[in-house]
């Protein structure tokens, strides 16, 4: 421990040293309006991704007791997240301070947030990753509930917090009985103790049971899925539009170092998990969506079958087939965040065109944001050439590769029943007789991000390869 | 290792025996003749006028909870304070960074004026 | 079979744990539940204790009976929670709890009972001499091999504390309450001060005038 090192989690302490700034500049700074915390926040979250981004295509280095992995993957799905989440600062803005809870805690609490992210698609030990979780999981209940006056919101949080605790419960005991089998905690040794078949191979596998319960809970697999409605619905929308798309990227970061990392030889148990997972959560996804007229809803069930077509990807169990999952988990991100976004952007104070008949009409009366609606919907329905439809291709492609050609034309079924749904949204918007006028929050920052956010969906469809290449060299 | 604790274990069972012991004996000993008006609430002859269970202020609970946080942490300095001499810088390093992290918010505490009772 | 005097203690300790968890289920009070929870981690760090680990079973009675509980009693105190709403249906969902947590009971024996992980797989720890300290086993591991979720642990805690003020403090308030102090040390500076005035001029009779108008205007509404 002589010669330490502090580049190998220079991003990590940087995120860190932003976080405790914003939440001093908070309190030192008399500006009601907060601007010079959301000022700095987005100028230190640059700076990281800027440094980030001087070193992607890196040798896999672990450090600090081997409790941290430093690679492409974990680099690009910190790229991944930081945008995300910059971008979702970029629509709370002007959210929060229409719904009066515009404080300093919402930049530090979501830089937090951020950091327990970081962490954890950089774990390499059973104590850094939840930790990592925990990290994540504590920021977002207090952001939920943040806007204390909203009985939904709180309701949320506390249905989010009391899920979370029950996943936090099964995974730390898989985890215990994981470290009782192996004796290890660092990923790599457990995966290396686990190849060895012993007595306790029984237990290992009703460890990972646990495990994959408490990972399902998190990304909102069915049977796990109870809280995701709820909470879409209930959280303040800039909130929901941080929780439905960054964790998801850190989600898969969880999954490939938990299962893949830690757990590969346990490949085929979890596996199976996984596969009924996917398969019953594309099915209930799909089919509750097309019941919702509250948009919010409509978008958490339709999260929870794009989750299932994004975790078949690790039921192909080969490179291509994480490779694919990663491409999928990062444009849902994408997409998670254009349509919430574009909620955000729809309200005023103290109203949400939040249900579907809210958003009739919305064509005749202002053209440019129903086509951003348009594209988003499209996009996520995985038609071309948006960035939705690439990597279903692939997810389905590497299903088909590793001879699971059923499992494909199941995932197709139901992208066709999704579609459905998708298409409805545009129906309202472009055949329904408007009712009412349509009033966005003014301000010129979000109009951009949004208009930005809906167009990437569509150019990145157009170079689908920009973002894929990038995968497969992550998960090589 | 475990005789070093012997003497707590004595300790607990001499204070389980007392503690049970002597009520047991009240118990057996003394007279018991409950009946309705004994066994029910009142308030100077009054009955009851409320439960006796009522809403705290949620200052109670803010108050408690910043008292778990610094529990933790000095939770945290025990087996650091007994190993002190032998981490070495790295090991002080650590811990004063913990602590600086806590005094982080120590000062968001103080400065938002959640220590304060008025 | 002839029971050591450390069995008996784990034995004794361990009963004492499962009556008082199944009295936190059972006892209608819920403060008198908090407090059966109480004793439930007394008995627990005992059974640590037996296990050798003394730090974590002093730590368990310092941060979980010292200060969890106290948190647990404020909420359970600052809900005044309804105890016969609070069974309702739990009569109704019991025979589907029992089942379950009894399927649940026989996996566990049956994964990590006497099979697995009993003494003929794995050999019993060996007991350490009296100047055996656990702390500073884990005090050289957690300072330097595991400063890495060290400190992540005090992010968390940091974290804490943001979320908790966040979420219920609601600003300093401000009473209008006396401060015997500040009456007692106040001088006639502070009360008193002179002004010298101009002779009337005729701008501030009007005023005055006006104000007198106004004042009479009032108490003829008053008298209404």
């Amino acid at each position: 421990m002589n010669s330490f090192d502090i580049t190998p989690f220079l991003p990590e302490v940087l995120m860190l040293i932003l976080a405790c700034l914003v939440l001093m500049i908070d309190l030192y700074s008399n500006d009601r309006e907060k601007q010079l915390c959301y000022v700095t926040t987005q100028i230190g979250l640059v700076a990281i991704l800027v440094y980030l981004l001087g070193q992607v295509n890196i040798e896999p280095v672990v450090a600090y007791g081997g409790t941290f992995v430093k690679d492409s993957l974990s680099q690009l799905l910190k790229i991944g997240i930081i945008i995300i989440s910059g971008v979702s600062l970029v629509y709370a803005r002007v959210f929060i301070r229409g719904r009066r809870f515009l404080r300093g805690e919402y930049y530090s609490l979501t830089v937090f947030a951020v950091l327990g992210m970081m962490v954890m698609v950089s774990a390499n030990h059973m104590l850094s990753l939840y930790l990592g979780l925990e990290l994540l999981s504590l920021t977002l209940y207090a952001m939920i509930a943040m806007e204390r006056d909203n009985k939904l919101g709180v309701e949320a949080a506390i249905k989010y917090f009391v899920t979370g605790a029950i996943a936090s419960g099964f995974l730390l005991y898989g985890i215990s009985l994981l470290y009782g089998v192996t004796g290890h905690l660092q990923l790599d040794s457990m995966a290396k103790a686990l190849a060895v078949e012993g007595d306790f191979s029984l237990v290992a596998k009703f460890a990972v049971v646990f495990v994959v319960a408490g990972l399902a809970f998190k990304l909102g697999l069915v049977p796990f899925h109870m809280w995701l409605p709820d909470v879409y619905q209930g959280a303040p929308v800039s909130v929901t539009a941080l929780i439905a798309s960054a964790p998801k990227i850190a989600g898969f970061g969880f999954a490939i170092r938990l299962l893949v990392d830690g757990l590969e030889p346990l490949a085929i148990d979890w596996q199976q998990l996984l596969l009924v997972a996917g398969i019953v959560s594309i099915a209930l996804g799909n089919l509750v969506a097309i019941a919702q007229d509250n948009f919010k809803r409509l978008l958490a069930y339709s999260g929870i079958a794009h989750m299932g077509y994004f975790i078949l990807g690790f039921y192909a169990g080969d490179n291509g087939g994480y490779a694919a999952s990663m491409f999928y988990v990062l444009a849902y991100a994408l997409m998670a965040l254009a349509a919430f976004g574009l909620i955000v952007f729809m309200s005023r104070s103290g109203y949400e065109y939040e249900t579907l008949d809210d958003m009739r009409g919305l064509g005749r009366k202002n053209p440019w944001y129903a086509l951003m609606i348009t594209f988003v919907m499209v996009s996520m329905a995985g038609l071309p050439p948006f960035i939705g439809f690439w990597p279903k291709l692939e997810i389905f492609r590497s299903l088909v590769a590793s001879g699971y050609w059923q499992l494909a034309v199941y995932a197709i079924v139901f992208s066709v029943v999704g579609l459905y749904y998708y298409l409805r949204v545009i129906k309202v918007v472009y055949f329904d007789a408007p009712e009412q006028e349509f009033s966005f929050l003014p301000s010129r920052s979000i109009r951009f991000a949004i208009t930005f956010n809906c167009i990437s969906l569509l150019l990145l469809g157009l170079i689908p390869d920009s973002i894929y290449r990038y995968c497969l060299m992550a998960l090589s | 290792m475990l005789e070093n604790y012997l003497p707590i274990l004595v300790f607990i069972m001499l204070g389980l025996g007392l503690g049970v012991g002597l009520e047991l004996v009240g118990f057996i000993l003394g007279k018991n003749k409950p009946d309705d008006a004994k066994n029910s609430p009142f308030e100077c002859g009054f009955d009851a006028f409320e439960d006796s269970r009522s809403k705290f202020d949620v200052r109670f609970y803010l108050v408690a909870i910043l008292f778990i946080i610094f529990d933790l942490e000095i939770a945290f300095l025990f087996p650091w304070a007994v190993v002190f001499n032998e981490l070495g810088w790295f090991g002080v390093t650590t811990m004063a960074v913990f602590l600086a992290l806590l005094v982080v918010g120590f000062i968001y505490e103080w400065k938002k004026g959640a220590l304060e009772w008025e | 079979m002839e029971l050591t005097f450390q069995q008996l203690v784990f034995y004794g300790f361990s009963t004492l744990l499962l009556l008082s968890a199944l009295m936190v289920i059972l006892s209608r009070n819920s403060v008198k539940a908090v407090m059966f929870l109480v004793l439930c981690f007394v008995a627990t760090s005992g059974l640590w204790m037996l296990l050798q680990a003394e730090f974590l079973a002093v730590a368990l009675v310092l941060v979980y009976v010292g200060a969890v509980m106290v948190l647990f009693l404020f909420v359970v105190m600052m809900l005044d929670i309804d105890i016969a709403a609070r069974r309702h249906g739990f009569t109704k969902l019991l025979p589907l709890a029992l089942l379950v947590a009894i399927a649940f009971l026989f996996i566990l024996h049956w994964l990590v009972g006497d099979n697995h992980f009993g003494l003929e797989q794995m050999e019993a720890p060996s007991d350490h001499d009296a100047s055996y300290s656990n702390i500073r086993e884990l005090g050289k591991m957690l300072y330097t091999d595991y400063f890495y979720p060290f400190e992540l642990a005090a992010v968390i805690l940091l974290v804490a504390m943001v979320a908790a003020i966040s979420l219920t403090f609601r600003g300093k308030r401000s009473r209008k309450s006396q401060d015997i102090d500040k009456q007692v040390r106040v001088t006639k500076a502070d009360r008193l001060r002179v002004i010298k005035m101009e002779s009337s001029s005729s701008s501030q009779q009007t005023d005055s005038k006006s104000d007198e108008e106004s004042n009479e205007n009032k108490d003829k509404e008053q008298d209404k």
